[in-house]
């Protein structure tokens, strides 16, 4: 799956949120390392040091419900099974349609 | 309508342009020992467009570079020779057959698939002891055969398309019984003409029956990573199909279940970024 880098205002950063790229400051020295997890105590150190955006993976920027979930799940089936509507469903062929099924239910897209 | 003759075909073959020769003269030296590598690099620096598309290519994702490569005698001494002429044939065959003519054949498609293909093979044969180099450019001519019939058969070809489209049957079984060639076959005659390695010849010929022959497992490689790419539906075709794939391509490779689902993950992020490289000018 493609996260898409995305500047979040810091009042929206929640804990448990990664970061897409490095932080920097206004020197350009590193604050936070790119895939960084944000907690508590970070985000009120990012807020003293006068961070006003971050760098979050859209993924978890905006989390999915669970029927939106549900949705793309459906849809990822459906054109898995039109893909697959002429190989049949034996064989190595079942056997790939399969892990591409397992691949959509863990990630959709 | 009279179906194509081989030799017809092999003629229309013979009047397409050649590679630029410093690809061919790489591609000649594979599996050969005191290769002049210097003297190759300054022939490609000359090319401009040839070098700028291999740079980029170099530096995208692919090899996970932690500095970027400016000339290509750095990108030889960072990511090797092999990969460097890997990469500098990609970009070469990508902008080598250009139609002269109005088509409604999906060209974004077809280049989509066969880099998706070509990523596919490569992430494949790292884990069953093929040329990895080998391996992505086999998967990216795989289908080249196609590229041939619809530039040079245009007419012939529409009506190929249209047969595909009303019985919705496989592209190579509409060329089969509307022009009486397949893409393989076509694909192999390009294969000797530009002077690949017999290996990548064969594989090419038998990407749809990859027990047909004796091929080794570079044939069985680029099976299955055809069947992989139509599957992650990457070439973006709503018309698009898995091919069936054989039972004994895949039992060949002996792939556990982790190592298929490692290389579905690796096709769909390489694939991405070597499509912005590759894809985004030869669109045509």
């Amino acid at each position: 799956m493609i996260n898409y880098r995305n500047q979040l205002p810091l009042e929206q950063a929640t804990p448990g949120m990664t970061l897409s790229e490095p932080l920097y400051d206004a020197r350009g020295e590193v604050l936070l390392p790119q895939g960084a997890t944000l907690t508590d105590a970070v985000l009120a150190a990012l807020e003293r040091r006068g961070v006003t955006a971050l760098p979050i993976m859209t993924g978890n920027a905006m989390p999915l419900s669970e029927a939106e979930l549900e949705a793309l799940r459906q849809r990822a089936r459906e054109r898995i099974a039109c893909l697959f509507r002429r190989c049949g469903a034996q064989g190595a062929s079942g056997l790939l349609q399969r892990y591409v099924i397992n691949l959509r239910m863990e990630q959709p897209t | 309508m009279t179906v194509l003759t081989i030799d017809e075909v092999i003629g229309k073959v013979h009047d397409l342009p050649s590679l630029p020769v410093v690809v061919t003269e790489m591609l000649n030296a594979i599996g050969k020992e005191n290769v002049d590598v210097k003297t190759l690099a300054d022939k490609v620096s000359r090319d401009q467009a040839l070098t700028a598309k291999t740079l980029r290519l170099a530096n995208s994702s692919f090899y996970g570079l932690q500095h970027k490569i400016t000339t290509i005698q750095q990108a030889i001494a960072v990511i090797g020779f092999q990969s460097v002429r890997t990469l500098i044939t990609a970009a070469a065959v990508t902008g080598s057959i250009a139609i002269d003519g109005k088509s409604s054949f999906n060209f974004p498609a077809f280049w989509r698939h066969s880099l998706a293909t070509a990523v596919c093979a490569r992430s494949l044969a790292r884990h069953v002891h093929v040329d990895p180099e080998y391996a992505f450019m086999a998967g990216l001519l795989h289908d080249i055969g196609r590229l041939v019939l619809v530039t040079c058969f245009l007419e012939k070809y529409e009506k190929t398309l249209d047969c595909r489209n009303q019985s919705d049957c496989y592209l190579f079984e509409a060329e089969q019984s509307v022009l009486g060639v397949d893409h393989s076959m076509v694909g192999s005659a390009l294969a000797r003409h530009w002077k690949f390695p017999l290996v990548m010849e064969k594989a090419v010929a038998s990407h749809h029956e990859p027990d047909a022959l004796e091929t080794g497992s570079l044939a069985a490689v680029v099976h299955v990573a055809d069947a992989i790419a139509h599957a992650l539906d990457l070439s973006e075709d709503p018309t698009d199909l898995v091919p069936p794939l054989s039972d004994a391509a895949w039992d060949n490779l002996g792939l556990p279940e982790a190592r298929v689902m490692e290389t579905l993950g690796e096709t769909e992020i390489q694939f991405e970024e070597a499509c912005q490289v590759l894809v985004g000018d030869t669109a045509g």
